[in-house]
């Protein structure tokens, strides 16, 4: 989160809590992705309606599966141990969850609470891995998007 | 500490005895060949700065053996230790991808044997290797996920008391490979502990003087036992507790 002029907001709390949403985008990963490619993507989506009040998923648990979330209302509420949660951030569409994840082979770090009706993509973490192993150019990308976000990170921190 | 004569150096991936699960350890035959013909094998004494916070990327460093410090300094002068690699480790892998300054400075802690791959042979192996590219993927994902920790470990309104409790409560848990974690039962672990007071500072973002007042605070409740490189957590569920607790002192 920037304030104007690009500079880093001073570390607290709140900021520490949005800044697990998710870098990730569905339109950035979608973007430039061929027609074949994307109808593949589509396909491995299984659609999902989730009333409110709902926990998507909790932290602790390993991601079987992504969430594209659609549409409605969600929170995220980042953990950091047992007793230790931080302040809920709101969640909207256009996130992936659980992508980070996939990857990095951790466990979830915040649970993803349904406000209002939603409605999630949800994608098998094994075909998604398969169907990104198979495309080099998507893969860098991710890795480009994935490095900016640790680069703001690290300035982040600096600001500590 | 390794010395000199304990580094066994492995200058062929596919004959080597520590591959890890990480990074390009666990490429087919083919692709590791062909990441032998990009890389350099180096090593590097305890104190070698790899790499500096701010200056232009040139290449990737793979930790074979060995651990480096990765930090970062704030415009007070402030250090922040973001996490001690391991072997299996890509070093300066985010500001190759993205062509741009390295954003941590990386330490040698102890004698390490390192592959060095150059910026433009690392992109072209990336962009030809899907294998190799999605563990760069996640290789980043993890950095992510350790910048958000300690985002949120320094972000949080923990007392440094708090802080530190949490720090050898990851130790312990996690099995740290820098503090080898022997449970001795009854929620007590023993810990090897090779960092120094203001190392122990730098990582959870405070003072060298501080952290000594905490590490006292602990002994004097019975806490922690510390003697040398010897960290013995007697009650872990104690320590938990007192994280929020301000330690019964204004300036921890």
């Amino acid at each position: 989160m920037l304030l104007p002029g690009g500079l880093p907001m001073p570390l607290q709390e709140k900021q520490a809590d949005c800044y697990y949403c998710c870098p990730i985008t569905v339109n950035e990963l979608l973007r430039g992705l061929d027609a074949i490619s994307r109808e593949t993507l589509t396909s491995l989506e299984e659609l999902r309606s989730i009333p409110p009040g709902v926990t998507v998923f909790a932290p602790g648990e390993q991601p079987i599966n992504m969430y594209v979330h659609l549409m409605g209302k969600a929170v995220l509420t980042p953990q950091t141990g047992p007793q230790n949660t931080l302040n809920p951030c709101p969640a909207g569409p256009n996130r992936i969850y659980g992508l980070i994840e996939a990857l990095s082979g951790n466990p979830f770090e915040a649970s993803l609470q349904t406000v209002s009706a939603c409605q999630f993509g949800k994608i098998d973490q094994a075909e998604f891995l398969s169907f990104i192993r198979c495309r080099p150019a998507l893969c860098f990308k991710l890795a480009k998007i994935l490095s900016r976000s640790y680069q703001q990170a690290v300035k982040l921190i600096n600001s500590h | 500490m390794k010395i000199a004569h304990d580094l066994s150096i492995q200058d062929k991936c596919q004959d080597c005895q520590l591959r890890s699960k990480n990074f390009f350890c666990q490429l087919p035959t083919a692709d590791l060949q062909h990441f032998e013909s990009i890389t350099v094998t180096k090593a590097y004494p305890r104190g070698t700065m790899l790499f500096v916070e701010g200056q232009s990327s040139d290449g990737v460093y793979m930790l074979c053996q060995g651990k480096v410090k990765l930090s970062t300094c704030s415009s007070e002068g402030k250090i922040i230790i973001l996490e001690i690699a391991d072997a299996g480790a890509v070093l300066g892998l985010s500001a190759a991808v993205n062509g741009i300054e390295y954003e941590t400075t990386a330490e040698v802690l102890e004698l390490c044997q390192v592959n060095y791959v150059k910026t433009a042979d690392l992109l072209e192996f990336l962009q030809t290797n899907p294998e190799a590219c999605l563990n760069a993927a996640r290789q980043l994902s993890r950095n992510y996920q350790t910048a958000y920790r300690q985002i949120c470990s320094l972000g949080l309104s923990d007392s440094v008391v708090g802080k530190l409790a949490r720090l050898f409560l990851d130790w312990s848990r996690h099995g740290n490979a820098h503090s080898n974690g022997n449970g001795l039962g009854n929620g007590s672990v023993h810990l090897k502990n090779f960092f120094t007071h203001e190392e122990i500072a730098e990582m959870i973002g405070t003072s060298r003087e501080t952290v000594t007042r905490a590490l006292k605070y602990f002994r004097q409740n019975d806490l922690i036992t510390l003697k040398g490189s010897d960290l013995i957590i007697h009650d872990q569920h104690r320590l938990r507790a007192a994280i929020g607790n301000r330690g019964g002192s204004s300036d921890m």
